[in-house]
Parts: C-alpha cells; structure tokens; sequence
C-alpha cells in the first residue's frame, strides 16, 4: 500500500514554512484546523472514531498522525465537524494553521517513529452476523453502534449472493465456519440454540448442501476469496480459530455426528490442508463434541486459580510508523498494555502462527499472541482473540456491555482501528 | 458388567454345551477386545476381529450390531449396507429397512432413503409402531418434513386423526411450521385439558421467536371464538397474550375465565398484581374496577380496592414525566377516591393502616392539601399505633407541621419519632428533619452538630442531605456575624418547601440585594429560576437561568442552570434556542455531568430536525 501525503498535509507544509520565514507582522493564522488528541486527554476515544468517520463520510480528509498523541487526528476546523465532535464528547482543539504544520512537520521529521497517513474515504462496512437476537454480544457491532459509525450486517445469503463486492471492510465476531453451532451442544434444547440450528440448516438446504458445515465451508471460501481481491478483514474471538479450521478441513469432515448426523471421517487430521489457511498451521481440531474448544490454536484462558482480571494483560507492539504503516494503525492506543478478556477463542498458540503473520499483541513471557495481522491476495486479515475487551469473562445470557461507561477502552479502540485502516488506502477496493 | 452379562446370555444362544463353551468364551474375549478398540477410536484395529466374529456367527446380533457400528464411525457406509441388506436376506422387516434407510440417507442417496422408508411403512402399515419407527430415525437425521408426512399418513392409515399429536407438534414446531404446531398442541389440551404445564413449556421453545408467537396467537384466538366455554384454551390464549405484552387482551381473557370458573374476581386480582408488576398499570386498573363492578360482595372486593388506589398513585407518578398534567390528575383524583372507599367500606382490614397512610400522603405530595391529610394521619396515629405504617404517619404528621410553618409541633414530633421509630431508616430520616429545623430556626451550630453526627454512618439513607447541610453551614456563614446572608437564605428555604413562592422570592431577592457577591448567590439565583419554574412563569425562569450561567460561570449550578434553560426553551418549541444552550453546556461545561443528557437532546432535536443521520443507518 502506498500511502502518499494529501495535498492538503503539502499546503500546510508549505503554509509552515511561508509563516516561519514570514516577517510580515500578521498573527492571524491562514486557516483553523482541529486536532482531536488520542491520548490520555481525550474524554471518549470511541465516539471519536465516529467522528472522524463522519468527516470522512462528508467527504473531507482526515490526518491520521500516527504515534502522535495516542494516534491522533487532525482535520480542517467546520463548524459540522465540530458540532459533532461536541455533540459526541470527543475532546479537541482548536489550532492555526500555523501550529497544525509544526505539528506536521514534528510527526514527519526525520528520524521519528511516526507519520501522517491521509485517510480520505469512509469505508463501506459489513459486520457478518446472523439475524435475530443470540445470547451473547457481539463486541464489534458494540462498538459501531456506541461510535456511531454506520454499517450494514450480512450473513451466509448475502455472502453467497456476491454482496461481499459492495464492502471494503468486513467483521466477523462469535462465529463458528466449522458448522458446529458453537460446539453450545449443552444448550441443545434452549429456544435459541434450535432456532440457530434449524435456521443454518435451512439455509443449508437452501443453497443446496445437504449440511451446515459445508454451507460454512462454502461461506469461508467466499470469504477468503474477498481477502484475496482486496477485501479487509476483521475478525474476533471464535470467528478468527474456526475460519482457519473451516478452510484447512475444507477435503474432509472433522465434525462430530453429534452435530451433522455422521462421525468424522477416519483420517479427518491426515488430510487437513493448512496451505488452505490465512494465519494459522500444524494446529489440530478438537473432534470431540461435548469439548467447548475448537482447537488448539487457542491455548485458552489462564487456569481457574490463575484467572485474575488484575494480573491479566497483553502488550501491543510499537511498530514505526513510517516504515510499518498499517501494524502502526491497528496498534494506535493510548496505552502500551491492554486489560485481557477471555473467549471461547483466548489467545492463538504462537507455533501455530504462520510465518509470515505479523504479530501486533501479545501476552508476556508466554508463548502466545491476542492480536495478529496478514496478507492474502491483494487484501489483509486482522484477527483478535477474546469475546468482549470490557467483560473479562463474558458468558452466554450475559446482559451486553455498557460502551458508555467504557468510553476510553483500549481493547475497543483497537477494534475500531480497523474501521479507519481501509479508509488509509486511496484507491476503491476490487473485489 | 451388565453389558457383559448380557452379552454372554447373547453368545450362548447358538452354542452347544461342552465345545461351545471353550468357544464362546473366545469369542467373548475376541468382541471385548474389538469392544476396546473402537472406544480407543481405533476402528481399524477392531474391525477385522468383528469382521470374523460376524463371518462365523452371522446370525449373532450383537456382533452384527457392532461391526455394523464400526463400519458406520469410519464412513464405510456401503459395508454397513451390505449387512443390513444381508440380515434383511428375504424377509425384510420395519426396523431392518428403517435402518437402511438411514444408511442410504447417510450416504447422501436421498432418494434410495425415501423409497425405503415408504417401502418399511408399506410393510405393516396397520402397526402404530410402524410410523413411530420410521418417524424416530427421521426426527434423528432431522429431516422433519419427510417425518411429518410419515407420521400424517399413519394417522390416515390408521384412522386415527387424533394419533401422534405431540410428536407432529414437537415436529411442525421445529420445522417452522408454528401454526400447525399450535393446532396439535390445542387438540391435544381438549383432549388432556390437565396438561396445560406441558404444552406451555413445549410453546416456549418457539414462542420466544416472533413468528411462532404471532402463529400461535391467532390459532388460539380462532380456538377460543369457536369454543368460547373452554377454560384450558382461554387460560393458554391469555398466557400468550402476556407472553406477547399485550395485557388488555389478556385481560379479557382472565375476565372471561374469572366468570367461567365463577371466581369472583380471585383470576381478576391475580391478573392485576401481575399486570402492576410489570407496569401495566392500565390493565391492572381494568381488573380491579371490573371487580368492583362485578363483584362488590366478594371476599377480594376490598383489596382489590386498595389496589386500586395504589395502581392509580404510581401510575400518576410514574407518568408524570410523560404524560399531561391533566392525566396525571386524574389518576391522583382515582386513587384518592379509591381509598375513600376502602376506607369507608372495610374499617377492619388489615390493609386499613397503609390505606391511611397513602391518603394522608396522597393529600400532601399531590394536592397539598393539608387539612385533608391530617385527619387520616392521626387517626393511623391515634387507632393503629403499633403498626408500622403508624410510625410513617408520624413522619408525616411532622412535614404537615413544617408545611404549616409549626416548627415547634414539628420538632417535637420528629423528635419522638427519632427516639420511637421502628425502622432505623425512619428514625435517622426523622434526625436529619431536627437538623433542618435548626437550620430554619438559624440554630447553625445545633444545625450542624447533628448533620454531623447523621453523616458519620454512611450507610444512612439520609447521610448525603446531611453531608450537603454540612457544607452549606461551613461555607455560607458570614460575612457578619450574625450570618445575614444565610438567615435570609434559609428562610427562602423554608419558604420555597412550603410553596409559599412569594415569600420565598421575596427573600432570595433580598439576599441578592444586600449581598450579590456572597457565596450564597449563584445557589440563590438557581433558586429564583426553580420557583418561576414552579409558578409556571417561563420567562423569567429562563432570565434566572441565564443570568446564574452568566454571572456566575465557575458555578456548580451553571451546568445546571443551562440545562434548564434549554429545557425550558426545548419545551416551548424553540428548537433552535435549545440547541444553542444545549451546545453552550457542552462547549463550556464539557465534564459535566449534564453532558450526556445534553448530547441526547441534541441528537433528538438534530433527529427532529433533520429526520435522522445521513449514510446507512447501523441495524442494531
């Protein structure tokens, strides 16, 4: 991805320069910026991805200043804009044009780990779901909805349909490809496991496989192949370990026949194709039905008497920005250190990370990762494990986070980096 | 061991004594050890030992049944076939083509599958355990659809409409077919009407979806019109009813099964405590007026009308905020009159006590009217003592006294109250009035020294008001020293608790006067706004409110006193005025607490006026 300074940053430059060398007594700045700090001084990081979303989608550019203040914006001041910075409470400032190319001119020097990335288009965004309420929260879609940032939900129909085109950016969250419901077989008789169950299986039929796991398979492969073309790719907790599963087992069955009607077939782990996966290799599906995991690229959450809130975290990489652009702007935070949270997904085995995946988070002095980021095709993958950043342990029934009360979350602004990533790239996304 | 035992019964059928022996114990060594095996997950090891097993005693049925299961969990499915097909031989039987059937359908030989299916039902279709066979492996594969017309063409076959009920239900429900799965159910109560528990944790499954509660809604309301004398049904319809929140049809419902069972209004008060606990206060109201109407002399009559009452008080409260003022008076108006008539009517209640306790309170924080509170009050007071409702009487016989400006009747009554209460709470709510009474008495130091011993328990309901009293006495006194400012103060204070507005304003406006700059002004001013507010004088709250955020910005209030004023203006439908104050707050004041409810109305009013954000809206 090239990612070539806008003409506006040029302007200011030049702006900067001509002040400088000014000798004219003329204080008055040539124009007003606002710059929204992504620090500890910003009063709700979420809503100010919102925001900046919303600029874009009026069709003005947005400076990302990478490892600058948090990650912070900086975008010409109009009274729209800041309206909405303020009916949001997002902090900002009001800045000259003078002190907004000092800025610049800091962030691009020489010899400094940060850079300023234009982001000019609002991407159009999809969030893989099913339809109908489901027992637990999806912490993407949480997130959009607390930013404000519009997006439309699509599953396995659509997917299928070749609607995948119209987006630049798709999130899957609690998702199982492997067509095993969940592995939730201990909620087998609950009314929302059976509507699940009936609906996949409808939709199966519908499209003419005789079973949900190789509807999955079939959506996995579209998914992948939207990856390929140029699509973004967000993926959470479940939604990350089973799309790897789904594609390495896309020539045999390892689903148990508690859950499709047949065993698995006799030599499921011999023919597992893991050239077929985007992030991970060598890893082995757990075949047992009643077993909650799925594999063991999650090493799961810390032993019962180990599982503390307190003492579990990870650490985000600091990348340069000038050199490593987009791992810098999936990893813009305020903070080096992120709170854990665990999920049926908790964190990916290190070993079972192909090579050339880049790892963005991980947990210290353990060989595992939470957040990690690839290539395929023409397109990038981003998966993040854990269920909710705000609900260390978030189980099924759970009432859904408050954002509200979770406004500066770090482990949430890592989601919503995402969001911004594709809009970075200047050219409309082929798919 | 069992399993074992069983086994060996099995083994010996074929066996001839001595030599059979020697080999029957081999043979049952030979099918534990493949037994082991195949839960090893080791079929490849297990098979060729059931394969000889089979091979010599092909008749033997659990060696068949294994190495059958064997080929099954490694996908040998044209194995498993040729067994079944071997044991089928030439008299085929309903469960050996059942069981082919699954094979065929597991193979993915659809088709095959059905024919063999209709082919086991052809063979003794005059056998009710036929379809129930056939119908058990297909609800296995969960193929519903060719289960339910298994299971429809036995009831023809059979002439019987009235077979497999609940098996076509528990289908129909699964496949999605919620109405049929309604009509099988309700045939089923008419005919098992002691089964209602049953069929309502069997509708469950599917009535939390929408769909299946709109279906099964309109078979019962269709069931009910035709069989309009059937308990079972109508109780099963108002069920769904308040499944589906709809209380005013499941009202008439419980009406209806009220004189069908001729109940007397015990369904009707049922229904309305659960109506009231989910805030159906309109329902609730219906049944228990519908008692009164239909039901004057029976044993319910009185708490229903007690009930009444205190649907009416909550519901004009809870609506004060939504509704007109008009609305809420009326039901003020109800409630009143509703507990007139208990009282009037049933003297020896237990009810009675809170019954004039809730008049009395009613008369103060609704209509202010003093006189008639009171002689309610004191006869809880006089007549019921010892009951707790009593002490809250006194509680309120207390706030008469200051409303009535009796500072010294109320001092003693709180006093007593403190030392007396039953309830600790009351009791330190009774401590915190003493304290306030100093204060209007402009006793500061007798003020303070018991707010100060209120806030030392934190847990005390009252230990915020009085950590706020506390404040104000430390900061507010001065600047002579007979505390001027703060006699005047707290006399608008009192003023402003009695509504006596005038007064009140008076005083405020004379603190204002003598002493703009005191510490007491932006809180005098913050004042001001409130009881303009309260008189209904718009303008002049607003000038308040505006004034305070003006002269005083760095003022706790001046959040506050934007916020109001856009309230103000948002409610006189100058939109565009309470956008500017509602931007002003978030622009000045952007940690205050008032800024999310700032933001809010912003939105709203952004949403009113320009119909929503743009782009594509987030489905939630």
């Amino acid at each position: 991805m090239t990612l070539e300074a806008s003409s506006r940053r040029t302007f200011l430059k030049q702006a900067g320069t001509l002040l400088a060398a000014s000798t004219v007594g003329t204080p008055k700045p040539l124009a007003e910026d606002l710059f929204i700090p992504m620090d500890e001084e910003q009063a709700n990081h979420l809503k100010a991805y919102g925001a900046v979303y919303a600029a874009l989608q009026r069709g003005q550019t947005v400076d990302w200043l990478l490892n600058y203040r948090g990650g912070g914006f900086l975008t010409e001041a109009s009274q729209t804009v800041r309206e909405e910075l303020q009916v949001r409470g997002v902090s900002f400032a009001s800045i000259s044009a003078g002190r907004a190319s000092t800025i610049i001119a800091e962030v691009e020097a020489d010899g400094s780990n940060k850079s300023v990335v234009p982001l000019q288009k609002a991407p159009e965004i999809a969030v893989y779901a099913p339809e109908g309420a489901v027992p637990w929260d999806d912490a993407v879609r949480l997130a959009l909805e607390y930013a404000e940032v519009p997006h439309d939900v699509i599953y396995d129909e659509e997917v299928l349909d070749g609607d995948l085109a119209s987006y630049d950016w798709l999130h899957l969250h609690h998702e199982d490809f492997t067509g095993q419901f969940g592995k939730f077989i201990r909620y087998r008789n609950e009314p929302w496991y059976i509507q699940k169950q009936n609906k996949a299986e409808a939709a199966a039929k519908e499209f003419g496989f005789r079973k949900v796991s190789q509807l999955k398979l079939a959506v996995t492969e579209r998914l992948k192949q939207y990856v390929s073309q140029g699509g973004f790719l967000f993926s959470m907790c479940s939604g990350t370990e089973t799309f790897d599963i789904a594609l390495a087992a896309h020539q045999t069955d390892i689903v148990p026949e508690e859950y499709d009607g047949d065993p698995v077939d006799p030599n499921a782990l011999e023919q597992l194709d893991f050239a077929n996966t985007l992030a991970f290799r060598n890893f082995t599906p757990n075949l047992n039905a009643q077993e909650y995991e799925h594999s063991n690229i999650d090493v799961g959450p810390p032993a019962p008497e180990m599982r503390d809130p307190s003492l579990d975290y990870f650490t985000l990489f600091e990348f340069s920005a000038k050199w490593d652009p987009v791992p810098s702007m999936l990893t813009q935070n305020h903070v080096a250190t992120v709170r854990g949270f665990v999920g049926q997904t908790t964190a990916f085995d290190k070993d079972a990370l192909k090579e050339d995946v880049v790892v963005l988070a991980e947990a210290p002095d353990r060989p595992q990762v939470r957040y990690i980021h690839g290539a395929h095709g023409q397109g990038t993958f981003t998966f993040y494990s854990g269920h909710d950043p705000e609900d260390y342990q978030h189980f099924v029934g759970d009432p859904p986070t408050d954002l509200s009360l979770h406004s500066q979350s770090p482990g949430y602004r890592l989601i919503l980096n995402n969001i911004l990533f594709p809009a970075a790239k200047k050219k409309k996304q082929k798919t | 061991m069992a399993v074992i035992l069983g086994l060996g019964l099995l083994l010996g059928v074929a066996a001839s004594p001595a030599h059979a022996q020697q080999s029957d114990s081999t043979q049952l060594k030979k099918f534990q050890r493949a037994n082991g095996f195949l839960r090893a997950d080791q079929p490849e090891r297990a098979l060729p030992l059931l394969e000889r097993l089979y091979d010599n005693a092909p008749e033997n049925t659990a060696f068949y049944r294994k190495l059958k299961e064997a080929y099954e969990s490694i996908k040998r499915y044209d194995d498993a076939l040729r067994l079944v097909d071997q044991r089928i031989g030439s008299t085929p039987t309903v469960p050996l083509l059942t069981e082919k059937a699954r094979l065929l359908s597991q193979k993915d030989k659809v088709e095959a599958a059905n024919d063999t299916w209709d082919r086991a039902v052809a063979l003794a279709p005059e056998e009710t355990q036929t379809y129930r066979t056939v119908y058990n492996t297909l609800a296995e594969l969960r193929h519903f659809r060719k289960a339910i017309a298994v299971l429809r063409e036995g009831r023809t076959a059979l002439g019987r409409p009235d077979a497999f009920r609940t098996e076509l239900a528990h289908l129909y429900g699964l496949n999605g077919q919620f109405e049929a799965a309604t009509q099988e159910y309700v045939a089923f109560l008419g005919e098992a009407p002691n089964r209602l528990g049953y069929v309502q944790s069997r509708l469950q499954t599917f009535v939390e979806q929408g769909q299946g509660l709109e279906a099964s809604s309109r078979v019962l309301q269709r069931t009910v019109q035709e069989n309009p004398l059937n308990e079972v049904y109508r109780k099963l319809l108002a069920w769904l009813h308040t499944e589906r929140n709809d209380y005013a049809a499941a009202f008439d419902e419980y009406r209806a099964l009220d004189r069908l069972g001729d109940r007397q209004g015990q369904i009707l008060l049922q229904f309305a405590r659960r109506a009231a606990d989910a805030q159906r206060y309109d329902a609730a109201t219906r049944a228990c007026e519908a008692i009164q109407e239909r039901h004057p002399e029976s044993g319910v009559a009185p708490e229903a009308q007690k009930l009444l009452g205190d649907l009416y008080r909550r519901w004009a409260r809870r609506g004060a905020d939504s509704t007109t003022a008009a609305q809420d008076s009326a039901r003020y108006a109800k409630a009143r009159a509703a507990y007139d008539t208990f009282l009037q009517e049933n003297q020896g209640h237990s009810g009675y006590p809170e019954a004039l306790l809730r008049l009395g309170t009613l008369q103060i924080d609704a209509y202010r009217a003093l006189e008639d509170a009171q002689p309610p009050l004191e006869r809880l007071v006089s007549n019921h003592g010892e009951t707790t409702a009593a002490d809250e009487g006194r509680y309120q016989l207390g706030r008469i006294a200051v409303l009535r400006d009796s500072l010294d009747r109320a001092r003693l009554l709180f006093s007593r109250l403190a030392a007396s209460a039953q309830s600790s709470d009351l009791a330190d709510q009774a401590q915190y009035e003493l304290a306030r009474l100093h204060l209007y008495r402009a006793e500061f130091d007798a003020a303070m020294a018991r707010a100060t011993s209120i806030s030392e328990d934190p847990s005390a309901d009252v230990a915020n008001d009085a950590i706020e009293l506390k404040a104000l006495l430390q900061e507010a006194r001065g600047p002579d020293s007979s505390d001027t400012a703060l006699r005047t103060f707290v006399r608008a204070r009192l003023s402003q608790r009695q509504h006596a507005h005038g007064p009140a304003l008076a005083a405020l406006d004379t603190l204002l006067q003598r002493h703009s700059r005191h510490p007491l002004a932006d809180d005098a001013r913050f004042r001001r706004g409130d009881i303009h507010r309260a008189r209904g004088d718009t303008a002049a709250a607003l000038t308040a409110f505006r004034a305070l955020a003006e002269r005083h910005p760095r003022s706790p209030y001046a959040d506050r006193s934007l916020f109001r004023a856009a309230a103000l203006l948002e409610a006189s439908g100058r939109s565009a005025a309470a956008t500017e104050a509602y931007r002003r707050l978030l622009t000045e004041y952007p940690t205050s607490l008032l800024a999310g409810d700032a933001r809010g109305r912003l939105r709203a009013l952004s949403t009113e006026t320009t119909g929503g954000m743009s782009g594509r809206a987030g489905r939630p």
